[in-house]
């Protein structure tokens, strides 16, 4: 073989490349391992595509480099629209919470607003059905009429007695009448004209609580008239007459 | 290794891509690239820069001697 040409032919920069077929290749391989001067040669050749390699790669990587350093200012910005894009996130995430937190706190207020409001409703209601009954009451047909005109004690109280003989129940209406002061309660009685006979029917205990001033009181008498006096704490056996707030005649 | 890299990386810096570059003609370089980067075959040689198969071989022959004698191996 003669190296000199076999070098000249160009066959082992092809080799290096590795664009032989792969019986030259074989060829090459087994020359090499026979010519130590051919595998300089490749040696050579390898070492100047290597050599070519890095400075491209070099370049390469120059050209990456300014790329990048162009990129920067880019970089930046989008660090910064990273940055302001988290203090954005944060500021409506914090928004948030705080509605959150309002939000909660707000419908523990509606919760407990909501609960006073239908205890409110529920307490209506039955101060309505109450009135309604007391309406019921006083509408019906067996039920008279007895207006108490004030005395001279209290000229402007008045009183109404509407008394149902059936059922033996008198209803009086106290609206008119002020707040006994106190230690002293109302009385209420009723009279029998010929003779004058006072029959107490009772003392009302409840006159500052009852918000309607209506009362329900047992009435068994065939009375005349009904009176109503201002008496100590615990009622009278008979009428105070200086205390009479009071009194009305039953309309035959 | 490391001594060889280093003397790679010397040699490369003191000629510079541009140097050698300016001795090798763009045909060589489009050459090269194709054979020892991208792996072409010849045929695919002939196809992108349409030199016929008998002339690679000793077109490239030329190419890599240009590029030793520029880098002196």
């Amino acid at each position: 073989m003669n190296i000199k040409e076999y070098i000249a032919s160009g066959i082992l920069e092809l080799y290096v490349a590795g664009s032989l077929s792969k019986k030259e290749n074989e060829e090459v391989h087994a020359a090499i391992q026979k010519y130590p001067e051919l595998l300089a040669e490749v040696e050579s050749i390898e070492n100047a595509i290597s050599q070519y390699t890095a400075a491209s790669f070099d370049s390469l990587k120059n050209q990456l480099v300014q790329k990048e350093s162009k990129a920067i200012p880019i970089q930046k910005s989008s660090k910064w629209k990273l940055i302001s894009g988290w203090a954005v996130a944060v500021f409506f995430g914090s928004i948030l919470t705080y509605n959150i937190f309002q939000n909660k706190q707000s419908t523990s207020e509606i919760v407990s607003e909501k609960e006073v409001l239908e205890a409110q409703i529920e307490k209506t209601k039955n101060s309505l059905a109450e009135k309604e009954r007391l309406l019921e009451i006083l509408r019906h047909k067996d039920i008279i009429s007895v207006p108490l005109v004030g005395q001279d004690v209290s000229p402007n109280s008045y009183a109404k007695v509407y008394w149902n003989k059936k059922t033996n129940t008198i209803y009086l209406d106290g609206k008119g009448l002020p707040a006994p002061p106190k230690g002293k309660i109302y009385q209420i009685w009723s009279l029998k004209i010929t003779p004058l006979t006072p029959t107490s029917l009772g003392t009302i205990d409840t006159f500052r609580t009852n918000s309607s001033k209506v009362f329900t009181i047992e009435n068994p008498n065939e009375s005349d008239a009904f009176g109503i006096t201002l008496e100590p704490a615990g009622g009278s056996s008979s009428p105070s007459l200086d205390q009479l707030y009071a009194l009305g005649a039953v309309s035959s | 290794m490391n001594e060889k890299h280093d003397d790679l990386n010397s040699s490369t810096n003191a000629i510079g891509l541009k140097e050698m570059a300016e001795k090798l003609g763009d045909s060589c370089k489009s050459l090269i690239e194709l054979l020892y980067f991208k792996g072409y075959t010849k045929v695919e040689v002939l196809e992108e820069l349409y030199i016929p198969l008998g002339t690679i071989k000793t077109k490239n022959k030329t190419c890599i001697e240009q590029l030793r004698l520029a880098l002196g191996v």
